[in-house]
């Protein structure tokens, strides 16, 4: 039987399932952490299962529509990893909250389907689990009912996702009518003969879909409003995990279904990258709300990281450099979430006013904001630097040099807005005087988000043993 | 007898047709942009040319993986208006109206 | 012959209703000439020989979710005429998108042709002498056995995301506790009260048992929700209708 290929994910919507009865009975205050636990200890368990398939050899289950493979296995542990740091802060969040048991199930169930979108080899799987990752991101959104602004960003999200996985579903016909196949190899080697003006139709329209959920530019309208309007838990929980699974999804499709550049995507990606970048940094710099310049912010990083999926196939370090900064960006990003949401809950508001003087009422998160913001600009010996060194070094070995270029000052640029909130923390006279320190999940989530960032920069290796075994993709 | 496992038309009248279905959809996202119930409806339009365009694919070629595909496009329809008719419902409940326009809490 | 005049019209009122719903004055309208569209859709599917998705088309859509849209339409009492006015204004910038991705379309359509290796690489060609359900019910329930399993999680998924967002838990409402119930005894309920001979109402007063309410009422959802809506709202509650709009 094939089921072995599946046991992390049947173990994660398993637990999911059974949760949601749970969910139900546990009422009383004391049990209402009860589903946050379990699904922490479910995707501890599945990230023991995921783990060994990094040294399997490639190969596939249930008739060729789902990859066993390091490149899986990589990307899977990854996803788990930004869910299982969202877990505690989540729960900290909705505590007291009469949607608190359910917060964990909605997680569980978008990490399933992120999962399978890294592992899926077959465009209707494809389809299937993208729904699978949006619409527990739409729910989360809005589970605090009565919060005006989330519903708002809910209902935001969901148009513009459901448009963009619309579009995409149209293009996804034109690659099955090229070649007769589902399969994501044999549309590689049947788009070969196919007619090139037809296939750069069916990319582009592919492109709407991984690029809305990777807020790509011109698909990234939804994330300012929709990071800004729902708690910044969520927020960072899908600036991580949907953008995770789309790259690795948009990984797989090209490798695999456009071998050899294709329709010369490289050139199509190097450009969206560049957009996207310039236009995330330069609008983050007009930003006076921490979670929205958090989302300009990710905005931008997802250009950094569409670079080195550009030269994916030219450049040796592409492809391991991608895994690297995505699993940087994971810790550093979730890091500063994670802080914003103890700023938030405690003073009622993300502005930029609201750090102000933070360094002297709350040290410990300061620190960890300071730290996590100066990775995300690339300050040595963070995590985002080494990432960034990669990132850089791949465009440069691809032949995209002036890509490189743009990307350096892009991160120059960046470096402002990244600082003036650490210099409100520390230079601007405050404002308020008390820090009321919120739940013990806040503080465990910032801790080894820190404590990713700090030790991926100190001892890149950390990250670069396990992302340079998922390199190794079955095609 | 109508044709199986083929056209009776050529495959780019069908592709037309879905093509300009999927226009409308979109024709109708940009034209109703204060209606979110017709919005909701345009998508399922534009989901339906996408099964317009698998269904004539599958028999053009004759090949039955595109029906297939078009199920599971169906079940991803049929949810799909599900989870955004209760975001709707919760979003109404709160403010007695649905327009989109009135979402601009948030600008910048 | 029959056929290709069958796709003609059923093309064009297909088209004629998609165009409708989305310029209809009334969403009731607009509902029901989606219903109009899937129904001719349907006949597009059977021409191309896909009688069993033009049953599910019929079945799922027009009796499910096109009923599901009717339902909604109804019941949240929306002043659809105000939703109108934006209409003229977006014209211009929805028909210039229109065109352009019209024209687009056209030009890439009409220079089809299926690539040369698409014959061979048919991965399920349709069999001769099975009809096209059972073909279909083979291939869901071999090779796509996976997708057809992970198609059902994501309707679990969209069925619990739905009752999640929309269930509400009223404080007026009474529940069953079936424990409470089977825990109680004959000492509990029944009580022995020794009348005397010839008393009457006036003598003995009105007698009324002790009842205890359950202490497992829970709060009301909308007080523990106000933990996090800091930004004020409604209560969720029934007077939300009413409530003017807060600007």
């Amino acid at each position: 039987m094939d089921l072995g290929a599946v046991v992390p994910e049947m173990i994660l919507a398993a637990l999911a399932l059974v949760l949601v009865p749970v969910a139900g009975w546990a009422r009383a205050p004391r049990w209402r952490t009860a589903p946050a636990v379990l699904a922490g200890l479910g995707v501890i368990a599945a990230m023991g299962f995921t783990a060994p398939m990094l040294w399997a050899t490639p190969t596939e289950a249930f008739c060729g529509t789902y990859a066993v493979d390091p490149f899986r296995a990589a990307y899977q542990l990854l996803l788990e990893l930004g869910a299982l740091l969202t877990l505690p802060m989540l729960a900290a969040h909705f505590r007291g909250h009469a949607q608190e048991p359910h917060a964990p199930i909605a997680v569980l169930f978008a990490l399933v389907g992120a999962m399978g979108l890294a592992a899926s080899l077959d465009l209707g799987l494809i389809v299937l689990f993208l729904q699978m990752v949006s619409f527990p991101s739409y729910i989360l959104v809005v589970l605090a009912r009565t919060d005006r602004r989330a519903q708002e960003a809910a209902l935001k999200y969901f148009i513009y996702g459901a448009v963009a996985l619309a579009v995409m579903a149209y293009g996804l016909t034109f690659l099955f009518g090229l070649t007769g196949s589902l399969n994501l190899r044999a549309i590689g080697a049947g788009l070969a003969g196919a007619d090139p003006a037809w296939v750069a139709v069916a990319l582009g329209l592919v492109l709407v879909g991984y690029g809305f959920e990777a807020t790509v530019v011109p698909f990234q309208f939804w994330a300012p409003d929709v990071f800004q309007g729902a708690s910044a838990p969520v927020s960072g929980f899908i600036s991580v995990v949907p953008k995770v699974a789309a790259f690795a999804g948009l990984l797989r499709l090209l490798l695999e279904a456009m071998p050899h550049g294709l329709s010369s995507w490289p050139l199509l990606l190097a450009l969206l990258a560049a957009a996207t970048m310039s236009w995330g940094n330069l609008v983050a710099l007009r930003q006076r709300s921490l979670k929205r310049m958090l989302a300009y912010s990710s905005i931008a990083q997802a250009g950094y990281v569409l670079m080195a999926v550009a030269v994916a196939e030219r450049a040796a370090g592409a492809f391991g450099a991608v895994g690297f900064y995505l699993l940087a960006y994971l810790f550093m990003n979730l890091g500063a979430f994670a802080v914003v949401a103890q700023v938030e809950r405690a003073g009622g508001s993300d502005s930029l006013r609201a750090v102000r003087g933070l360094g002297r009422r709350a040290p410990w998160p300061a620190v960890a904001l300071t730290l996590a913001l100066l990775s995300l600009a690339g300050i040595p010996p963070l995590a985002g630097f080494a990432g960034k060194v990669l990132l850089l070094g791949a465009a440069i070995d691809g032949g995209m040099a002036w890509l490189a270029v743009i990307a350096a000052i892009n991160m120059a640029v960046a470096l402002f807005y990244y600082v003036r909130v650490v210099a409100e923390m520390y230079f601007a006279p405050e404002e308020r005087a008390t820090f009321a320190a919120p739940g013990a999940g806040y503080a465990l989530s910032t801790v080894v988000a820190t404590a990713g960032t700090l030790a991926l920069g100190i001892l890149p290796a950390l990250g670069l043993v396990p992302i340079g075994l998922g390199t190794n993709l079955l095609r | 007898m109508l044709a199986v496992g083929g056209l009776p038309v050529g495959l780019g009248h069908y592709l037309t047709v879905a093509a300009i279905l999927l226009v409308l959809g979109v024709f109708g996202i940009f034209l109703n942009r204060k209606n979110v119930i017709i919005i909701l409806m345009s998508i399922e339009l534009i989901l339906l040319s996408v099964n317009l365009n698998l269904v004539a694919f599958s028999a053009a070629l004759g090949d039955l993986v595109g029906q297939v595909f078009a199920m599971f496009v169906l079940t991803v329809a049929a949810a799909e208006a599900a989870i955004g008719l209760a975001v709707v419902v919760v979003y109404f409940r709160n403010r007695g109206s649905i327009q989109v326009e009135d979402v601009n809490l948030m600008k910048g | 012959m029959i056929a290709t005049i069958a796709f003609y019209v059923f093309a064009v009122v297909l088209l004629v209703a998609a165009a409708m719903v989305v310029s209809s004055r009334n969403p009731v309208h607009s509902v029901l000439f989606l219903i109009l569209a899937f129904f001719n859709a349907a006949g597009l599917f059977l021409i191309a020989g896909a009688e069993f998705l033009a049953m599910i088309l019929m079945i799922v859509y027009v009796g499910a979710v096109a009923v599901l849209f009717l339902f909604v339409v109804m019941m949240l009492d929306v002043n659809f005429a105000e939703l109108r006015s934006g209409f003229q204004r977006y014209l211009p910038i929805g028909a210039t998108i229109g065109a352009v991705l019209f024209i687009e379309l056209v030009l890439v359509v009409g220079g089809w042709s299926i690539g040369p290796l698409s014959e061979g690489a048919r991965f399920a060609p349709t069999p001769a002498n099975v009809h096209n359900t059972a073909a279909l019910g083979r291939l869901i329930y071999t090779d796509y056995v996976f997708l057809f399993q992970a198609a059902g999680l994501v309707l679990l998924v969209a069925m619990i995301g739905a009752i999640v967002l929309t269930l509400r838990e009223r404080k007026s409402s009474r529940h069953q506790i079936i424990r409470l119930q089977n825990s109680r005894t004959v000492a509990e309920t029944l009580e022995m009260v020794p009348v005397s001979l010839g008393a009457n109402i006036n003598t003995l007063g009105i007698y009324r048992p002790k009842v205890t309410e359950p202490e497992e009422v829970l709060a009301d959802e909308s007080d523990s929700e106000a933990l996090l809506g800091h930004h004020g709202g409604g209560s969720g509650g029934a007077g939300a209708h009413h409530a003017p709009e807060v600007r």
